[in-house]
């Protein structure tokens, strides 16, 4: 029976400061919706009416799109409002997942130094899922929008792990871009 | 740190898959007799081979489940194999 | 006369000044200077005492071959241990201090010790100091070993970068080889990193005069600025110290002293290693001495750092490509001797200062020595990486042979010890084209080692190891090259053997009468050179090393008072309040029993089976029969282990036809998911059922107790909540405010209770909601203490508590699916092998102690005696004070002969022996009353 209040930092709420090093910024974003879609691909597709699933180093841009997770699911990101549960028509499962990701987006010239940090990853070696390892902890990672910014997506509940570990790769970043001037 | 690729998502560091078993064992239908012999062979006989091993490995980001070929003793990859249809 | 700075020449910044101290005294230095360049340049030879014997060492080389010059350093209040004062960078302010000398490096009051070698020669602590008890020695000889002192006190920010990187071809060393192989390689459109340890790239490029026709730095400025512009990368200061499965190349970049270094992971395509190469030494008698030098280290103290180490010089170097080295050291004003043709065992001459050299029948006046027995090639890399060595007879040294196809040795690191030839090398190496002949035909006749001197002669200086221990460990038939090492220590110092290796192995054969490839060379591994410890830590530290799982409800928490814990991989409220906790716990557990308990079960899992198959994967996942299980209903049940094992326990939820809910414990939810992943994929058809994760999208307030129903109904669930609507063990799909929820009625605690799962954004809501409801009631909320009392006094298990490796279903009453179920399952066939079917398996169970008895102790064993003493016939998994019940109740696993209600058993614990009496695994209201109300 031990109480390790205080070694424990509170979490943070999901309306937390944006990490800002001038190398980067690290802010917390909310998708309106986010659905777990398994079954075939394109079907999945389709029936949220988004044209592709995002993998590495495809760009996603928009209010919607889908990141591909596997060979066989996708996650829906402010797609249609769709009801959980098998969909035998289509041969499509479904899950609402809205509030089951933090999702973290980190934008400026350092960013693809953080990443690097966590993974090995880079622009030359594509890969057909968003999924991956970083650091020990299961993300969907993805460049959104444009050259330098990316997202990542994470169990909720470790999201205050994965943000306190961003936070020390951004300054060890901008400490070694400071150096290398 | 090695590097494997999965079937599906493509090379990736070692530490994002697992290994899930010898390649080749099938599960014995106990909906019929099995040996005792027969069971503790599904369950723990394993061949160990020194070289070219065919194992079952799964790549948990993507829980792509598929066959890896590798060398025990160079730690070489020599191939991988993909169960899943595409489901493209 | 000892070293000193020559007027002209050398790398450093002579127009600036830095002071530093050595072991209490002043010195100045220049930018540029290592530590240890620096004291040489005044004159300070004694820098440190040897591990052993303490005998006086100075500085045998300028880089990291050197064994001798390690210091503790202090600066700006902090302090580092154990720096190589070779390749440390003077830096303003540094305060040094010689290690494993007291009071200092000159006058050490343990240089006594050596006149006592003679017992102390190789493994001597394996025969002597035995008796009467070697424990009773052991103490102070730990004190002496080890070299500096740790000051205990954690530098502020010490912490290493680590980063991923790739490149198409990674160049090791920046010399004429390195440099050139990577200039081709970058003009050729190839992404190009090169890295080098010193700061200043160039290697043994110095020492020339000219180098194509230019002075040596601006060939080096001009091979630089074509890699950078072609895209190259350079990095400075950057030691590859390991190389790894699949083409990894470990590199540490200095960052400054109290910095830690930067940790880059290179993955890297192809790797040319241009590592250069070492001298090797000569061994004769007091070959240890103060001012024995490597004449390479020699040439590049001056070439460097403008040192000229010696002023009349002694040199034993029988190789190809001395006579360079000895004229460049003539150019600097120092006076050489060159000692040929060595027949016998040279001597030096003199203890602290070295006054002359005894060999071929006269005697040298010299205070410096300087000896090379021919150049060795630096291939440690090449070995980590698979490379195998062969040895070069008219070399006489090893040299890179046959290895993987991604990797090749250049320049000096390949044997090519000429800088035309080298350069030729590299060109055509990075075409992948085989080099060109070379022109210069090196060769080195090294002298062997005879034994018999009276002196000792150095093999290892860092061990102090020497030719009399190689000789020891020959007689007493340690002879294979890997007992040689461990034996004598040989090589297994910090230094990684790089000066020993080959004058240890040339022992070892000419003793056999063997060749040295005969002998055979010991494994190679990283790192190269010593790293700080902190390199392989970085930010795996504190939280990091373990992050727990955050609930979405813990501010709510926090604020109420609870006392946070780990629970199964969550931090999770353990208690509410301050105060003794197991008064506060104990009002707790009586709350819920009395009114309600409100607590967060949020991380159950919540994984959904669905598609077609799904009704068929799930009875086949579980033990119990699931099929059967209707929409809108709850089963108990167990998961396996193809082992029949018990894995987890939980409840499984039919929502409809082909869509299930498993609510797993919260700590096997990953294990669960990837068992039923595991399954789906490899015995079913992933076309027919998916499994769906969505734990971290539902947030779970459970309200248990007598009062539950009340509370629920003042939630504003639209739904029905009476026991004939809502029977226990039945799922409800409702909304809250605007969003989907589910309400199932299953229980932890014996008691009516509700599950309420809604998304996790709206989780702060229905918990305030049910607080302030709650609080009308006199219920409030309860922690996972309570928690596991109340089900505790149900009998309800806890895997992995109250279960081992080998409980199976039956031995928790749980018998009849083992009897009944036809349809295959997992662990369904080892059910019924013999041990499974035993009938002295270990039961679940329950225990009363005698009234006004203390409770049981977790993990007391139940005993029998034996003829031998005591046997163990299970032991106590569940122990607590009841506050319901007003008394201890325990749960246990016990052998079944002695498993039935009533029987009197023995209960041992910490040398004591208590009684205690089989009961029912249930304390509270077994009939269930209560639990269906």
């Amino acid at each position: 029976m031990r109480d390790d209040s205080t070694k424990w930092h509170p979490a943070l709420g999901m309306d937390r400061h944006d990490i800002d090093t001038g190398g980067v910024r690290i802010s917390l974003i909310h998708p309106d919706r986010m659905t777990l879609i398994s079954g075939p691909c394109n079907a999945a597709l389709e029936w949220s009416g988004i044209g592709t699933a995002i993998g590495w180093p495809e760009v996603a841009s928009g209010h919607s799109y889908a990141l591909r997770c596997r060979r066989d699911q996708i996650l829906v990101v402010n797609g249609p409002d769709l009801t959980d549960g098998w969909h035998a028509d289509r041969g499509l499962a479904v899950s609402d997942m809205t509030d089951g990701f933090g999702v973290v987006d980190i934008c400026g010239g350092d960013a693809l130094a953080i990443l690097c940090r966590g993974t090995e990853i880079s622009h030359e070696e594509p890969s057909r899922s968003a999924n991956r390892a970083f650091f020990g902890y299961a993300v969907m990672i993805y460049a959104y929008d444009a050259q330098n910014h990316f997202r990542m997506h994470v169990p909720r509940q470790l999201l205050d792990g994965l943000w306190s570990l961003l936070q020390s790769f951004a300054q060890q970043a901008s400490v070694v871009a400071e150096m290398d001037k | 740190m090695q590097r494997f690729t999965c079937p599906f998502c493509g090379l990736r560091d070692e530490r994002e898959f697992r290994f899930s078993g010898e390649a080749g064992k099938t599960r014995p239908d106990t909906t019929r007799d099995v040996s005792d012999q027969q069971w503790r062979d599904y369950l723990f006989a394993n061949r160990n081979p020194m070289g070219a091993a065919r194992e079952v490995w799964v790549h948990q980001p993507c829980q792509e489940y598929f066959i890896m070929e590798r060398d025990t003793v160079t730690m070489d990859v020599i191939g991988h194999q993909q169960l899943r249809k595409d489901a493209e | 006369m000892t070293g000193t700075r020559v007027a002209k020449g050398g790398l450093i910044d002579r127009s600036a000044s830095l002071n530093f101290q050595f072991d209490g005294k002043s010195y100045k230095g220049h930018p540029g200077d290592t530590i240890a360049s620096a004291l040489i340049a005044n004159g300070v030879r004694i820098m440190g005492r040897s591990f052993k014997y303490h005998r006086p060492r100075g500085a045998w080389s300028g880089w990291f071959d050197d064994p001798n010059a390690i210091f503790n350093i202090r600066l700006g209040g902090d302090e580092l241990t154990n720096c190589p004062a070779t390749t440390t960078t003077l830096e303003d302010g540094m305060e040094a201090r010689s290690v494993n000398a007291f009071p200092s490096a000159k006058f050490d009051i343990k240089g006594g010790l050596d006149r006592f070698h003679r017992f102390m020669p190789a493994g001597f602590y394996y025969k002597m100091f035995m008796w009467p008890d070697w424990h009773l020695f052991e103490p102070s000889i730990r004190k002496m070993a080890g070299l500096g002192k740790l000051d205990g006190h954690e530098i502020e920010g010490y912490q290493s970068d680590q980063i991923h990187d790739h490149c198409d071809l990674l160049v090791v060393g920046a010399g004429a080889a390195g440099l050139e192989a990577a200039r081709t390689a970058a003009k050729s459109g190839m992404s190009v990193v090169l890295v080098d340890d010193h700061r200043t790239a160039g290697g043994s490029l110095y020492q020339m005069a000219d180098v194509e026709g230019v002075c040596p730095s601006d060939w080096v400025h001009q091979a630089l600025r074509e890699i950078k512009a072609a895209g190259g990368r350079v990095l400075p200061g950057a030691t590859a110290y390991g190389i790894y499965d699949h083409r990894l190349v470990a590199i540490a970049q200095e960052r400054g002293f109290g910095l830690a270094p930067l940790l880059i992971r290179m993955r890297v395509g192809r790797c040319l290693l241009a590592s250069g190469a070492l001298d090797r030494p000569v061994t004769f008698a007091d070959n240890d001495r103060p001012g024995v030098m490597s004449l390479n280290g020699a040439a590049d103290l001056l070439a460097r750092y403008g040192v000229l180490v010696g002023e009349r010089l002694a040199v034993m170097a029988p190789h190809a490509l001395a006579a360079d080295q000895v004229a460049l050291l003539r150019q600097g004003g120092a006076s050489v001797e060159i000692v040929e043709n060595i027949e016998d065992t040279p001597e030096a001459l003199g203890g602290k200062r070295l006054r002359g050299l005894r060999a071929n029948g006269r005697t040298y006046d010299c205070d410096t020595i300087l000896t090379s027995a021919g150049l060795m090639p630096v291939v440690h890399l090449w070995r980590h990486a698979g490379g195998k060595l062969r040895w070069d007879d008219t070399m006489s040294c090893f040299v890179p042979d046959s290895g993987p196809d991604w990797i090749e040795a250049i320049g000096a690191a390949n044997g090519t010890f000429e800088l035309e030839d080298a350069l030729a090398e590299a060109q055509a190496k990075v075409g992948l084209s085989a080099a060109p002949a070379r022109r210069f035909a090196y060769y080195a006749t090294p002298p062997l080692p005879v034994a018999g001197s009276m002196k000792r002669q150095w093999i290892d200086l860092l061990h102090d190891v020497t030719l009399k221990d190689i000789a020891l460990a020959a007689r007493e038939n340690y002879v294979s090259v890997e007992h040689l090492k461990r034996y004598t220590t040989w090589g297994m110092a910090s230094d990684q053997g790089k000066t020993s290796n080959v004058a240890g192995l040339s022992a070892m054969a000419a003793i056999q009468g063997k060749s040295i490839p005969q002998v055979g060379t010991t494994t190679f591994r990283p790192p190269f050179v010593p790293v700080p410890l902190e390199l392989y830590r970085g930010v795996h530290k504190q939280q990091q090393n373990h992050p727990l799982k955050r609930l979405a409800l813990e501010p709510q928490h926090r604020s109420a008072g609870a006392a946070m814990g780990e629970y199964g991989g969550w931090l999770r409220p353990g208690w509410y309040g301050q105060g003794e906790p197991i008064d506060i716990v104990n009002r707790e557990v009586l709350m819920a029993r009395g009114r309600a308990g409100i607590f967060d079960g949020s991380p159950l899992g919540k994984i959904e089976i669905l598609g077609p198959d799904a009704e068929a994967f799930v009875n086949f996942i579980y033990y119990n029969t699931i099929k059967t299980l209707k929409p809108g209903f709850i089963r108990y049940g167990f998961m396996l282990t193809e082992g029949g094992v018990v894995y987890d326990d939980g409840v499984i939820a039919r929502v409809d036809d082909d869509r299930f809910i498993i609510s797993c414990s919260s700590s096997h939810v990953d294990g669960v998911n990837a068992l039923l992943e595991g399954w789906r994929q490899d015995g079913h058809d992933p076309e027919g059922v998916f499994v769906h994760d969505t734990t971290a999208h539902w947030s779970t307030v459970t309200i248990a107790g007598p009062k539950a129903r009340e509370i629920l109904g003042g939630l504003d669930l639209a739904m029905e909540l009476s026991a004939g609507e809502f029977p226990h063990m039945g799922l409800r799909e409702t909304c809250f405010a605007g969003r989907p929820a589910r309400v199932a009625r299953v229980s932890f605690t014996g008691d009516v209770s509700f599950e309420v799962s809604v998304p996790s954004s709206l989780a702060p809501v229905l918990w305030d909601a049910a607080i302030a409801i709650g609080a009308r009631h006199g219920a409030g909320p309860i922690g996972l203490e309570a928690l596991s009392i109340l089900r505790a006094e149900k009998g309800y298990v806890v895997i992995g508590r109250d279960t081992d490796g080998e409980t199976m279903p039956h031995d928790l009453g749980f018998g009849i699916p083992r009897l009944k179920k036809t349809a295959a399952f997992v662990g369904d066939r080892a059910l019924h092998n013999a041990h499974a079917s035993r009938e002295e398996r270990r039961h679940f169970i329950g225990l009363d102690v005698p009234e006004g008895s203390e409770k049981l102790a977790n993990g007391a064993h139940f005993v029998k005696k034996t003829k031998d003493g005591f046997a163990s016939c299970g032991y106590v998994t569940s122990s607590y004070d009841s506050p319901t019940l007003g008394r201890p109740i325990a749960l246990g696993l016990m052998d079944a002969s002695l498993a039935r209600e009533g029987t009197e058993v023995e209960v041992f614990h910490l040398g004591e022996t208590r009684r205690a009496t089989v009961t029912r695994a249930c304390f509270f209201d077994p009939d269930g009353e209560r639990l269906n109300a």
